[in-house]
């Protein structure tokens, strides 16, 4: 019983984390047919300047606030330094696009590295405590605030994001842009606009990540690879593009790798070798994912 | 798919063919045999022989050497990944560590004297390489890059689970290295360290001359012709997925003898290295340097590890690499694709082109002249079949694409020697009739039989063997590779060089390569364009194109040629012209599919019209019969039928 408690959140917790982290990836190219390999690399970047917004003084909340906003400046950059010079190409032949997202987002954690330093920073949880609820137990198994606040906030980015992709002109403009971006253009979208959106919300949702994730992994530089490398293995269980696919891919590692750590005892460290090949498996049996659209060849 | 077609050239200057991340570059104008081409190499080796014996006092700067010679090798088998088959991985860093397992480590385990340990380090990373392009070699584009992207992840998880073999995280220290004091011209204080530069540099040597030979071959040709179009490297001959396998192999292969030679400087292997940021850098070196030409990666390799041994960069990149190579990336993908090499030959190309225009420069150089019999299509030699004056019949061939049938039980036999129309309205099917005939789809029910027997379950490259051949309504030339390359990829089912061969290039692949080029350049008489067989063929005219992609078709001998809308697009003059080429290809012997919109054409050639109208066969017969049916003026025109 306690073993079981034990995967469940554990499976949960880690998933919703890495789900945080590829709903930044799916946003992008759900619009674009482009994955941004940068996207850990924002939310290193996010959570850096949530933590220097704090040590001036500025309590979680407003820190919070500050690190989403500035991030929307954060994706824009992006977009304008890795995408924007590439002119128009097709992402299916032309890969130059992955070298530079991965290129930037290389850059940005070596430029925190040279300003703020390479140390693991803290950020306080956004709640400690909900009316005076701070930890349960079940089985003798913990449920911090945090964790739980981290699981919830996952499934309702999960709800927000599909009805912006479903129900909204902007939406709307998203698929259409991805389906067929010069026909989108004809029809009136401003689709460079729609791509720097894209990227903005993606360093809103990577700012988001941070501060949600900070209270279990601190803000640290190597997040950006570690992390942006799982929660992209996710983004690709679940089916690239597809948001609740992130959170299904998030949890196939998650509750993997909580099974394979409490079945095993070394320690879980067969986890990211089955999480593999499970990843292996889907790509050859569905290449697009499970929630994903397979891509129609075209000749 | 690549969007080719769209954007014709119609002037001869190259510099209309701009450069874009992932194409080849620009070859220069050269007699074959100039000795011009060696100049690189000769200078390779000076630059190694130099750098040995005026740096052999200074500990730092021959491991600074060694390090640039290893890198450059494992640059070199990226390269024939990332530049020549066009297939990025973000992987290759694993190939390093496995490398360096496999030939420092294990070799030596099984009793191997160390200096042996080359071979397994190659072999044993391109069996890792092999097993992963296997899983991953049927996605397209960039869902490859993804698979590699994950198999990083996947080493350091390796190391710990075996951790008794493989040391962990913190590696195996190398107790059987090569004695590399004893290699000729190690001699000083560090004669250790000087002895291992010059092994690396011949290993480089050996690279180069492999990577030479390859590029050169059927091999390599078959590569760049899937960069540019892999459909039309199917249809060609060229089976995709086992030539990318062959390709991913092989580069891992290099960047695993890179491995070991690295495992020698260290005296160490250990997974820190396999990181998805040590794989970005090494395809950063081979972007920078140059992406498919064999100059490029060296000298990117070089220039970034000696640039390091610089002392200013040392204390300012040394800990901030990523910034260094991401920005580096960034500006490279941007603005210089091509790379340095690639931009090199682009002035020097300009200049040959200035200078030719003065009258400065020597003429271009006649295109060959061959033997006349190469000079036309020729059929294979085949025995006598029953049923035979029938080349294609195709029965009850139906695909539909969800609910909409885009061919409902269509009918239809090809006679021998004919040349046979399939017309129709836009949006009939007449385009996947031919996808479906030559493989690229599969029908949904329907037999399809070549001279007697069925095609089913056959791969479009395997068709292409049996004798069917295609051209593109929407032109898939290779239009980064020559025009005369292009017609000897066609040729690529109607021999058989094998890679070793090929890489070693044995007197049998010397022989073949010439018999092709041969061939190669008489189909290019045929179809008129030997003046231009040197040239690029994204540099022809879009009526040339057309006629060249004609002249591939041909190379490989076919039973029946599918033209896919030949004249669309094509000027009165160039029609006239088309048709009768059209009548010299029947007779030679070649059976003719037209698919065409120009009636004239349509009715000028053909021995047999059959018409289609939304996927189903509306008529058939001697074209003067048809032009009279009512149904087919009716699908036309849009009349109201009886």
């Amino acid at each position: 019983m306690t073993d079981f408690v034990q995967i469940l959140v554990s499976g949960l917790t880690v998933g919703s984390v890495i789900a945080l982290v590829a709903f930044g990836y799916n946003l992008v190219f759900a619009a674009t047919r482009i994955v941004n390999f940068a996207q850990g690399s924002m939310l290193v970047v996010a959570g850096y300047i949530a933590f220097a917004v704090t040590r001036a003084g500025v309590p979680i909340w407003g820190a919070f606030l500050i690190s989403v906003l500035a991030s929307l400046a954060v994706g824009v950059i992006v977009e304008i330094v890795a995408i924007k010079p590439l002119g128009r190409f097709d992402p299916e032949t032309n890969v130059g696009w992955i070298l530079t997202t991965f290129g930037v987002g290389l850059v940005a954690v070596d430029l925190i590295k040279k300003t703020v330093g390479a140390e693991a920073r803290p950020l306080p949880p956004l709640a400690s405590s909900i009316f005076g609820w701070k930890v349960a137990k079940f089985a003798g198994v913990a449920i911090t605030v945090p964790d739980a606040l981290l699981v919830v906030s996952a499934i309702l980015i999960v709800i927000g994001l599909e009805r912006l992709q479903t129900r909204t002109a902007l939406g709307r403009a998203f698929r259409a842009v991805a389906e067929d971006r010069q026909t989108a253009g004809l029809m009136g979208i401003n689709t460079e606009l729609i791509v720097m959106i894209t990227f903005a919300l993606a360093g809103a949702l990577a700012a988001i990540g941070a501060v949600l994730i900070a209270p279990r992994l601190f803000v640290k530089l190597d997040l950006g690879v570690n992390l942006g490398l799982q929660a992209f293995i996710a983004a690709v269980i679940g089916g690239l593009g597809s948001t609740r696919g992130a959170i299904v891919g998030g949890y196939v590692i998650g509750f993997t790798t909580a099974i394979v750590s409490t079945v095993t005892s070394n320690g879980g460290s067969w986890g990211p070798v089955i999480v593999f090949v499970v990843f292996l498996l889907v790509l050859v049996v569905r290449p697009a994912g499970i929630f994903g659209s397979p891509a129609v060849e075209k000749v | 798919m690549a969007k080719a077609g769209t954007k014709p050239a119609d002037t001869g200057e190259v510099e209309e063919v701009a450069g874009e991340f992932g194409q080849g570059v620009l070859p220069l104008y050269r007699r074959r045999g100039e000795l011009i081409r060696f100049v690189p190499v000769l200078l390779l080796v000076l630059f190694i022989l130099w750098f040995g014996s005026s740096q052999a006092d200074s500990r730092k700067w021959i491991d600074i050497g060694t390090e640039a010679m290893y890198l450059a090798i494992a640059a070199a088998g990226v390269n024939i990944l990332l530049g020549y088959t066009g297939l990025l991985s973000l992987g290759h860093a694993a190939f390093f560590v496995a490398g360096g397992y496999a030939g420092a480590i294990l070799s030596p385990a099984i009793g191997l004297p160390p200096w042996t340990g080359f071979l397994l380090a190659f072999v044993g990373s391109a069996a890792l390489g092999a097993v992963l392009a296997l899983m991953c070699c049927h996605l397209h584009g960039f869902y490859l890059t993804v698979v590699t992207f994950g198999f990083g992840a996947l080493v350091p998880a390796i190391v710990v689970v075996a951790k008794d073999q493989l040391g962990g995280p913190a590696g195996r220290s190398v107790d059987h290295f090569v004695d590399t004091s004893k290699v000729p011209g190690a001699h000083g204080p560090f004669s250790l360290q000087l002895g291992l530069f010059y092994l690396s540099a011949f290993f480089l040597l050996v690279t180069l001359f492999l990577c030479w030979n390859l590029v050169r071959s059927r091999w390599g040709r078959a590569y760049m012709a899937i960069r540019e179009s892999e459909v039309a490297a199917r249809v060609s001959g060229v089976n995709a997925y086992r030539y990318k396998v062959s390709s991913f192999a092989l580069s891992a292969g290099f960047v695993g003898l890179a491995g070991w030679l690295g495992a020698q400087r260290f005296v160490l292997v250990s997974s820190q290295v396999a990181t998805p940021d040590q794989s970005f850098r090494y395809v950063i070196t081979v972007v920078v340097g140059g992406m498919g030409t064999l100059a490029g990666p060296i000298l990117g390799a070089f220039g970034f590890s000696l640039g390091f041994g610089i002392t200013w960069v040392q204390n300012t990149f040394r800990d901030y690499q990523g910034l260094l190579y991401g920005a580096l990336g960034l500006i490279a993908v941007a603005t210089a694709p091509e790379g340095t090499v690639g931009n090199l030959r682009r002035y020097a190309r300009s200049y040959q082109l200035r200078r030719a225009k003065r009258g400065v420069a020597a003429k271009p150089v006649p295109p060959p002249d061959v033997a006349a019999e190469l000079k036309r299509p020729a059929v294979r030699e085949r025995e006598a079949l029953e049923g035979d004056g029938e080349v294609l019949r195709v029965a009850g061939l139906t695909k539909r694409f969800g609910g909409v049938a885009a061919l409902s039980d269509v009918d239809l036999v090809v006679k021998r020697g004919s040349v046979h129309a399939l017309i129709g309205p836009n949006g009939s099917g007449k385009t996947t009739f031919i996808n479906v005939v030559t493989g690229l789809y599969k029908p949904t029910a329907g037999r399809i039989e070549l001279d007697g027997t069925s095609l089913e379950g056959l791969s479009p490259a395997a068709r292409s063997g049996r004798g069917l051949a295609r051209t593109f309504q929407n032109l898939q030339l290779w239009r980064r590779m020559t025009v005369l390359d292009n017609v000897m990829v066609g040729a690529h089912g109607r021999n058989r060089v094998g890679l070793v061969q090929s890489l070693l290039r044995t007197p049998k692949s010397h022989r073949v390569e010439r018999q092709l080029r041969e061939r190669a350049w008489g189909l290019l008489h045929f179809v008129g364009l030997a003046d231009r067989g040197r040239d690029l063929a994204g540099t022809l005219a879009f009526a040339d194109m057309r006629r060249l992609e004609i002249a591939r078709a041909l190379a490989s001998d076919p039973e029946l040629l599918l033209l896919d809308e030949p004249a669309a697009g094509m000027q009165v003059s160039e029609i006239h012209d088309l048709a009768e080429l059209i009548r010299q290809v029947r007779d030679a012997g070649v059976t003719v599919l037209l698919i065409e919109h120009h009636m004239d054409l349509v009715m000028g050639l053909s021995d047999t019209v059959s018409v289609l109208d939304y996927g189903q066969k509306i008529a058939e017969g001697p074209p003067a019969q048809v032009r009279r049916d009512s149904r087919v003026v009716a699908a036309y025109l849009g009349e109201e039928t009886e």
